[in-house]
């Protein structure tokens, strides 16, 4: 589970630091920095799974470096628990990881000048302008060699009987899901399977079909709770629709009508967002997924909600790791905000700030979504 | 083409995160379906929880007694007695209630008060076989509230069953009474 963010001169984060939790809702006005939270997420993810490199348009461009500092150097921290098995026992192991990324002037180049890992404060990888050095699960000096710096080396690394903790580490930032649901741009057709699902999910379809492979025992669960969100709602099913592409339809079977299948693209945007939701809920069960997700609820009708979060809050830190969410919407303000909330504000200088929502004041009667949508809640 | 199909028919007021994850676990374990309840709980901090209950009662009996012929409703409510304990909490939702210019009860009203006294924490260390004095206010709290799981199904097997582990807290057993003769099993 991720405990701790650390980022610097990335847009409005400027020697900025946020605390997670198993649950956590990001909560602040637009413009605040929760999004700039989540694609920090979503770059190192990336980033670390190999399957992006630091100048990639949704990575770290030169675009996103804070316009008022001047400065060419952005840093990223995180501190994360994972539980690594060795020898048949499991322990909780802390991993520190920092990368330090350098842009040259003009924005054509970046590179990574720094990027370490270590475990229980004791070193595990590092690389310093494209030298690496490698640490085996003892501590003790590994391999050297020679990366590219415009990716991350820690990512290029061979799992092997030395380095247990750093491929525990890699394939967790690997399964990370961080995405925005924009229910009306998915495609219904898949050309192939995919592994991850994308920031915007307009490859739900390609993802499901992934994890209809890698997860087949949950779709039972995704299906029976699916025919009680939506009336008549028989099955999901992926049918051909091309040599290798499969479609995303979507059977009805009705009381007093002849059954019938919809394309993914023909239901409504509402219908598509909580088959996301529950099938982001359900199939990444047991997985070790963190999830964040930035306004979940969009599209979806305010009686459904509450019961998402609730299947949600239930499964967290149990089924699920970790769900981090952002929203402005007073059901997740109200249901989840004064435990698990963190405030997210513009401070002196324009720059990030948290604070924990339990600290702000509530007086037993307004509910907090009162408080934010009278602008007090600063 | 099939809409969304969300009905409510059980509304829980309680005071915060740990009054409801119990109660929700509870009434899961007596076949009660997630998406048939709507939660309506404190907005936090310290003692606003309790405020927040007393003060929202009588709305949402309003609100019951309003729906109650057009939709099969319930509303279960939960606030600590602390130190008024079981009687002295009604006694104070009773005038809440009169002030507002609502009965309380009425015949055949499906509206269960549940009032663990001291609070929650003295239910949850009964339920992990701990003797309970109901006049003691610093019962454990838990390190996160979905840790009432298995207090909540002990709790939930104990009613089915008919019998609490004696000796329970009086205000367990009031409340296990109030279930029984306001409530339905789904």
């Amino acid at each position: 589970m991720f405990k701790r963010l650390y980022c610097n001169n990335y847009r409005g984060l400027v020697n900025f630091e946020i605390e997670l939790d198993e649950l956590t809702l990001l909560l602040g006005r637009n413009g605040s920095g929760k999004t700039s939270v989540l694609d920090v997420m979503f770059a190192l993810c990336r980033l670390l799974d190999g399957s992006a490199k630091v100048t990639d348009s949704s990575i770290f461009p030169e675009r996103t470096l804070t316009r008022w500092q001047g400065r060419k150097e952005q840093t990223f921290e995180l501190d994360v628990e994972l539980d690594v098995e060795f020898d048949g026992s499991v322990q909780c192991v802390p991993f520190t990881y920092r990368l330090e990324v350098e842009h040259e002037e003009g924005g054509r180049k970046a590179r990574i000048n720094r990027e370490i890992l270590a475990a229980n404060g004791q070193p595990l990888f590092r690389s310093d302008r494209g030298t690496v050095q490698l640490y085996r699960d003892d501590h003790s000096d590994g391999p050297m060699f020679l990366a590219d710096w415009s990716a991350s080396a820690l990512a290029r690394v061979q799992p092997g009987p030395d380095n247990r903790m750093l491929t525990r580490f890699a394939d967790f930032m690997g399964r990370v899901i961080v995405c925005s649901l924009s229910p009306a741009s998915f495609a219904t057709e898949a050309a192939e399977e995919s592994e991850r699902l994308g920031r915007d999910a307009t490859n739900f379809a390609a993802w499901y079909r992934h994890v209809l492979q890698e997860n087949p025992g949950q779709v039972a669960e995704l299906t029976s709770e699916l025919r009680k969100v939506i009336v008549g709602l028989d099955q999901l099913s992926l049918v051909k629709a091309g040599l290798d592409v499969r479609a995303l339809m979507v059977s009805f079977a009705e009381e007093g009508s002849k059954p019938y299948s919809l394309r993914l693209d023909e239901i409504s945007d509402g219908q598509r967002a909580l088959i996301a939701l529950y099938a982001l809920a359900k199939l990444t069960a047991n997985q070790d997924c963190a999830l964040f997700l930035d306004e979940p609820e969009n599209c979806v009708a305010l009686a459904e909600i509450q019961p998402w979060l609730m299947e949600i809050a239930d499964s967290c830190g149990e089924s699920l790791p970790q769900v981090v969410m952002c929203s402005h919407h007073p059901e997740l303000i109200d249901y989840l905000g004064h435990e698990n909330g963190i405030l997210l504000s513009r401070g002196n200088g324009g720059v990030t700030r948290t604070s924990k929502l339990k600290d702000v004041s509530a007086d037993g009667v307004l509910k907090l979504s009162e408080l934010f949508a009278c602008g007090w809640e600063q | 083409m099939g809409t969304v199909s969300r009905q409510v028919n059980l509304v829980v007021l309680c005071e915060d995160s740990q009054h409801e994850t119990f109660l929700r676990r509870f009434l899961k374990a007596r076949n009660w379906d997630r998406r048939r309840i709507r939660i309506e709980r404190g907005p936090g901090g310290m003692g606003s929880g309790e405020q927040f209950v007393r003060t929202s009662f009588p709305r949402e009996l309003g609100k019951y007694r309003q729906k109650k012929n057009q939709v099969a409703i319930d509303l279960v409510v939960m606030i600590d007695g602390d130190s008024l304990g079981v009687i002295g909490r009604i006694r104070q939702l009773a005038d809440q209630c009169r002030e507002c210019d609502i009965d309380m009860r009425q015949e055949g009203g499906k509206v269960a008060i549940f009032i663990p006294t001291w609070n929650i924490e003295t239910w949850l260390a009964y339920l992990d076989g701990a003797a309970v004095d109901e006049t003691e206010r610093n019962y454990p709290k838990l390190g996160r509230p979905r840790e009432c799981a298995r207090h909540a199904r002990d709790l939930a097997e104990s009613c089915r069953s008919g019998e609490l582990k004696e000796p329970a807290p009086a205000s367990l057993e009031a409340a296990r009474h109030e279930y029984g003769v306001r409530l339905r099993d789904q």
